[in-house]
C-alpha cells in the first residue's frame, strides 16, 4: 500500500477581508507579520472574502503579495464567478461560503429534489484516550465510552450511549443547530460549532447524569436529558 | 505456532519487565517452552530481572542485524527448563530496530517455542509498537493510579488500531487487564482507586491483581523472577495469573484489606 487517505481536521488562520484596500491591507499585515514572526511563515492561510463580496478584487495581487511575505495561502472562501477560476489559476482551493450553502451568482434557481439525508457514522467499541473520530457530513453516534484524551467530532450531532469523558465537538463546519447527546457528561470540553466550554465550566453537577447541549444564540445550554 | 503476547503499559514503571519475567516463567513451569524478549532497546531490564546480565553475548538488534544467529543470543534459563530469555542491546536505541527484523525474528523463535513474551518498552513509540505489532494477546500492565490508566487506554487504543493483526483483517488482539501495586487498605481509605473504578475506564477482561509488596524489589535485586517466591503475596498472585490465562478459574486474592489483629501484629506476618 503506497497511499491512505485519511480524513482529518487541521487547525488554519483565517485571514478574512473586511476592505480590499491593498495599502491597508499591505501596512495591517505587516505589522501583524513583525509581531509574530515565523508564526505565520509557512503556516497555511484561508483568505475569507466574503465581506467583500461585492468589490472588486484583484486576487493575483493579494495572494503574490502574502507569498512574497512567506505566507501560504492554501484556499479562498465566499467568492463566485470570475474570483472563483482566478483562484484556480493561483493553484488554490475554493471553499464553501461560512454560511454553509453555495449561492452561485449566475445559475438559475432550478427546483430539486431534497438532498440526501447525510450519513450517519456508528462506532460500537470504546473510544480511547488519543483516537480521534470524525464524522464528516452527518452524525456520530458512539455506542460505549468516549476516554479522557479520545476526541469525537462530528458536522451533525454527537450522540454517545455511554460515558462521555473526551472532547466533543458537534456542528464542526458551523451548524449551529447541532447538539450534543449523552448519557453521562464527564467531558473535557465540549463545543458545538466552534462555541466551546470546558469541564471547569461545566462543574463536577454533571457526572452521571443524562445531559445535551445546544446552542442558543451564542451560548452553550447543557439541560439533562 | 507460537502464541505472542506483549506485556505493555503506556505508562514507566508499573511492573511490565517484572510482569514478563513471572508471566513467561509461570509458563515455562506449566510445561510450555517460553522465551521472553526484551524490546526495550538501550534500557534493557530484562536480564537483570531475569538474573542472566552476566550471560549476554548477542542480543536481539545482533541478530536482527544479520551480526549474530538467533542460537547464538538466545540465553537458556538456568532453573528453569524450556525458558528462554532474548536480551535487548544497550548501546544502541530503537531506531537499530525495524518491522522486518522483528517480523523475522518472531517467525524464527515459533519454530522453537510455544509462548513468545515481548516486554515492550514504556511510551508509544517504535520500541513500544514494535513489541505490540505482531501480538495475538496482550497483558495491559496498570497500577490503579490515574496517569496509568489514562496510559493503558492509549494502549488499548492502540492495540486496536496499529497492530497486524487489526490490519490484516484477522480479528482483535485479545487483552487481559493487571492490576499491579494493589493496596486494598489504602482503596478502603479512599487513597486509590478500586479495581471497579480501573475496570469501568478500561473495560477489559481481569486476568490478576499483584498486590503491593516488598517481595518485588527483593526479587529484582536477587535476579529471580518474584514467582519463584512461593511464599510472597506477589509471587502467590502471579501463579494464579498464569493459571487464569492457562483456563484455570481461580478467585482473585489479595484484594480485601488484611484486618490485622493483636496476635498478628505481635508476630508480624
Amino acid at each position: 500500500m503506497a497511499i491512505e487517505l485519511k480524513g482529518g481536521l487541521q487547525p488554519m488562520t483565517e485571514l478574512r477581508v473586511y476592505e480590499y484596500d491593498m495599502v491597508a491591507i499591505r501596512s495591517q499585515m505587516t505589522a501583524k507579520l513583525a509581531q509574530a514572526p515565523g508564526f505565520f511563515t509557512g503556516s497555511p492561510l484561508l483568505i475569507d472574502l466574503e465581506s467583500v463580496a461585492d468589490q472588486a478584487i484583484d486576487l493575483f495581487v493579494l495572494v503574490s503579495w502574502l507569498r512574497s511575505e512567506g505566507v501560504v495561502p492554501v484556499a479562498v472562501r465566499g467568492i463566485k464567478g470570475e474570483l472563483e477560476s482566478q483562484a484556480r489559476d493561483l493553484n488554490l482551493a475554493v471553499l464553501r461560503t461560512r454560511r454553509g450553502a453555495e449561492r452561485p451568482a449566475n445559475t438559475e434557481v432550478v427546483p430539486t429534489e431534497p438532498p440526501p439525508s447525510s450519513p450517519s457514522r456508528l462506532v460500537l467499541q470504546p473510544v480511547r484516550s488519543g483516537q480521534r473520530i470524525y464524522a464528516r457530513g452527518g452524525d456520530l453516534i458512539v455506542m460505549a465510552a468516549v476516554s479522557t484524551g479520545a476526541e469525537v467530532i462530528a458536522d451533525g450531532h454527537v450522540h454517545i450511549y455511554g460515558p462521555l469523558r473526551g472532547r466533543a465537538l458537534a456542528g464542526a463546519q458551523g451548524d449551529v443547530k447541532a447538539r450534543i447527546m449523552c448519557q453521562s457528561l464527564e467531558s473535557e470540553l465540549v463545543a458545538i460549532a466552534g462555541c466551546y466550554k470546558t469541564a471547569e465550566d461545566l462543574g463536577d453537577g454533571w457526572k452521571g447524569r443524562p445531559a445535551q447541549i445546544y446552542l442558543d444564540g451564542d451560548s452553550l445550554v447543557i439541560q439533562p436529558l | 505456532m507460537a502464541k505472542i503476547i506483549v506485556v505493555t503499559s503506556g505508562k514507566g514503571g508499573v511492573g511490565k519487565t517484572t510482569t514478563s519475567a513471572a508471566f513467561g516463567t509461570g509458563l515455562a513451569l506449566s510445561g510450555h517452552r517460553t522465551v521472553v524478549v526484551d524490546f526495550d532497546v538501550g534500557l534493557r531490564n530484562l536480564d537483570l530481572i531475569m538474573g542472566c546480565e552476566r550471560r549476554v553475548v548477542y542480543d536481539l538488534v545482533n541478530v536482527i542485524h544479520g551480526e549474530a544467529k538467533l542460537q547464538q543470543a538466545l540465553i537458556r534459563d538456568k532453573r528453569v527448563a524450556g525458558l528462554a530469555i532474548l536480551a535487548a542491546s544497550q548501546t544502541r536505541d530503537k531506531d537499530a530496530l525495524t518491522l522486518d527484523g522483528v517480523a523475522t525474528v518472531l517467525a524464527d523463535l515459533s519454530k522453537e517455542f510455544d509462548y513468545i513474551i515481548c516486554d515492550s518498552p514504556a511510551g508509544i513509540e517504535k520500541g513500544a509498537h514494535l513489541a505490540m505489532y505482531f501480538a495475538d494477546e496482550a497483558l495491559v500492565v496498570t497500577n490503579p493510579e490515574v496517569s496509568s490508566v489514562r496510559d493503558s487506554d492509549r494502549i488499548l487504543g492502540l492495540l486496536s488500531s496499529k497492530t497486524h493483526k487489526v490490519e490484516e483483517g484477522n480479528g482483535n488482539i485479545k487483552e487481559h487487564l493487571v492490576v499491579t501495586r494493589y493496596s486494598p487498605s489504602r482503596v478502603d481509605k479512599g487513597e486509590m482507586m478500586s479495581l471497579e473504578d480501573v475496570q469501568e475506564i478500561l473495560n477489559i477482561p481481569l486476568l490478576g491483581v499483584i498486590p503491593e509488596s516488598t517481595a518485588v524489589l527483593q526479587a529484582s535485586n536477587a535476579g529471580t523472577p518474584v514467582i519463584l517466591d512461593q511464599v510472597s503475596d506477589a509471587g502467590k498472585a502471579y501463579e494464579d495469573l498464569v493459571a487464569r490465562f492457562l483456563g484455570e478459574a481461580r478467585p482473585m486474592r489479595f484484594i480485601e484489606a488484611q484486618r490485622s489483629g493483636f496476635l498478628r501484629r505481635l508476630f508480624g506476618g
